[in-house]
């Protein structure tokens, strides 16, 4: 079973904070450990969403809302890891996505990449960036409704299309969130919540995908990965699918 | 919580942990029986406590810190007696001075170096003084974190013979005194030889059980996965060992497409492509990259996922380089002969150079009779013959076939292939 471990980001990294040298320690143990049992699949950080937009398609409209996003139905029911020249062309894409898929949101935010947190150099000469498209969760999503024939054909069509182009690095589908946990650590203090998570207001902060034999080990995982983090909330989501086209 | 879930949480938390907890405490008492014990007190004391206390913050490190008083308890009662029975009786006093450099240098041996533990722990497991199923059994048991009724379940064999397994595989390790290390020098490369054995075998008995009802035995392909993916963390300037993770990474990538609907083997030219894992072939493709990277020419383990790769880079059947692969079954019989190799090549060697090319290479091996036993043999030369329309014969090998494979899923594809040949007889209208 693979699951994404998503969390929350906060004031902090919204207003461009990096994280510290001790975070940056611990996550990297953290991932050392999972990597070491052969269970870590990906896993990215998320930009300040000020460098990012928010896409919503209603009707065949299309309304762009610039960056600093508010929270607001930040449920996350699919994503996908492009590498294009600039956040224009990601936007172009995620409305090729929406073409197909009908009435959606779509958030579109930066990876971080290690310069961008203060690790290493840019490598020169390097023109591109890696994006994150992430459409919302609706009720047809949260039902678990399948796509049509003809969706999965035109889908099918895009992302042959994108992987020509060198644009689809990664994508992911996620169960719908009745089967998802949340878990919050603040002040010490874990809480575990089954879902459907209805209200999900905090905006996504970064996430990785890990291969386990149960939920248990799932929860197991977020436990250790919240230490780490510190204060935060975190949702554990069963993936309906992942697929790896691309570095 | 619940106390189930109390349970379940604890058994994640042991999954998790098992390896480091077993390898970190072989090092301190070396004595991969006495971890073993230590951390099963260690899990009965967290059964104990976790439920009415609550489940630590940092669960590993309780486990370890628990295991840890009890291996102190262990090595102290061990001096105690040798005091005893060297000095009959004397200097107990200065136990009481020693007891805290002991504590610290434990804390210290087992703080420091996980992956060079977990490793040597690989290298013990699967020390050549252990007859293969030994090795096996112990690998699961102690790498793998399955418990002997999970590895019975898996290999088909009753628990207690298992647990006897383990039981004297671990007695052996004692007595001949092997030393819980990384082996190095010319060592290392047949050694590593054993551990890589090992987990390729772990992965064949779950991708072609050679036993058993079911063809495919997923759960220990994921297990041998995982350890061939632990390998390469732990040991990765070895081009064999990346070689033997792309090679478990893109056969694995087949397995939805290896059955049909009833849980009927489907051959790899005729596997629906759309259902082989694009995630697993990324993975295993970059593995292989590693190994490539690495220098030096390619080893056995490598050069069989390089023949993998070539598979998972056709987008159809009829795409497939033939002519790369019967040059990497060339090489791969130069380094590593064996009639199994050969018997592939001749495989390739049909697809490349037509069917009569490659029935030559196998007839040459049936007149040898190496493979006199190996289902796989008049399988082979049952498919070329009926490619040259020599259909009555290719009957006679289909049922041979049928008869020499132990798996029942594989048996009946065979006979029904032998139908097949009996049906185009029968439809072939006498001159």
């Amino acid at each position: 079973m693979k699951f994404m471990m998503m969390h929350k980001t906060d004031a902090y990294y919204e207003g461009g904070g990096k994280p510290s040298k001790e975070l940056i320690a611990g996550v990297g143990k953290m991932v050392g450990d999972a990597i070491r049992s052969g269970r870590l699949l990906a896993g990215d950080g998320l930009g300040p969403s000020a460098q990012g937009v928010r896409l919503k398609f209603t009707g065949g409209k299309r309304t762009v809302t610039p960056g600093p996003l508010k929270g607001a139905n930040e449920l996350v029911a699919g994503f996908a890891v492009m590498r294009v020249r600039s956040l224009d062309e990601a936007i172009d894409w995620a409305s090729r996505f929406a073409a197909v898929v009908g009435d959606t949101e779509i958030d579109v935010r930066p990876a971080n990449e290690p310069w961008d947190i203060g690790l290493g150099e840019k490598p020169a000469g390097l023109t591109t960036r890696r994006y994150i498209a992430m459409h919302k969760a609706n009720a047809k999503t949260e039902a678990g409704t399948s796509a049509s024939a003809a969706q999965m054909e035109s889908m099918g069509k895009l992302v042959e299309e994108m992987k020509k182009a060198g644009v689809l690095l990664a994508s992911g589908s996620l169960e719908p969130s009745s089967r998802a946990l949340r878990l919050r650590n603040f002040g010490g203090k874990q809480t575990l919540v089954d879902g459907p998570f209805a209200e999900s207001k905090e905006l996504v902060g970064g996430f990785a995908i890990i291969e386990l034999d149960s939920r248990e080990e799932a929860v197991e995982w977020a436990r250790r990965y919240v230490l780490v983090l510190g204060d935060v909330e975190l949702d554990i989501r069963p993936m309906a699918g992942f697929n790896v086209f691309g570095k | 919580m619940t106390r189930s879930a109390t349970h379940a949480a604890i058994e994640a938390v042991f999954r998790i942990e098992w390896p480091k907890l077993i390898a970190g405490l072989t090092r301190v008492v070396r004595d991969v029986g006495v971890a073993e014990e230590l951390a099963h007190d260690a899990l009965v004391a967290a059964l104990e406590q976790w439920p009415s206390d609550g489940i630590p913050d940092k669960p590993g490190a309780w486990l370890m810190q628990t295991a840890k008083h009890r291996a102190i308890d262990t090595v102290r009662r061990a001096k105690l007696v040798r005091r005893k029975h060297e000095e009959l009786g004397g200097e107990l006093e200065a136990l009481g001075g020693e007891a805290s450099d002991e504590r610290e240098a434990i804390d210290a041996a087992l703080d420091d170096q996980i992956g060079d533990d977990l490793l040597s722990l690989m290298f013990i497991s699967c020390h050549p003084v252990l007859a293969m199923e030994a090795r096996v059994a112990l690998t699961l048991r102690m790498l793998g974190g399955l418990t002997t009724t999970e590895i019975a379940r898996a290999f088909l064999v009753p628990e207690p013979t298992i647990a006897q397994r383990i039981v004297r595989a671990k007695r052996t390790l004692a007595e001949a005194r092997v030393p819980f290390e990384v082996p190095r020098g010319p060592e290392l490369a047949a050694r590593l030889g054993a551990v890589l054995e090992v987990v390729y075998l772990v992965f064949n008995e779950g991708y072609s059980a050679t036993a058993g009802d079911d063809w495919l035995r997923p759960a220990l392909c994921d297990d041998a996965l995982k350890l061939a993916r632990m390998l390469a963390e732990l040991a990765p300037r070895e081009p064999e060992v990346h070689g033997l993770v792309a090679l478990l990474e893109i056969q694995a990538s087949r397995a939805a497409a290896r059955t049909g609907p009833d849980g009927e083997p489907v051959l790899l030219l005729e596997q629906d492509r759309g259902r082989w894992d694009r995630l697993l072939i990324r993975r295993g493709l970059a593995a292989l990259e590693r190994a490539e990277a690495l220098g030096g020419a390619l080893g056995p383990y490598a050069l069989q996922a390089a023949i993998a790769a070539c598979h998972a880079r056709a987008a159809t059947a009829a795409e497939t380089d033939w002519p790369r692969i019967v040059a990497l079954y060339d090489a791969l019989a130069a380094l590593a002969p064996s009639p199994v190799v050969e018997l592939n090549r001749a495989v390739a060697v049909a697809m490349a150079f037509g069917p009569d090319a490659g029935l030559a290479i196998v007839d040459e091996l049936a007149a040898h009779g190496a493979l006199a036993s190996y289902h796989l043999l008049p399988a082979v030369r049952g498919d070329l013959l009926v490619k040259l329309g020599r259909v009555g014969e290719a009957r006679a090998e289909f049922e041979r076939a049928a008869e020499l494979t132990r798996n029942a899923r594989e048996r009946a594809l065979l006979l029904r292939r032998a139908q097949a040949c009996k049906d185009l007889v029968a439809d072939t209208p006498l001159p």
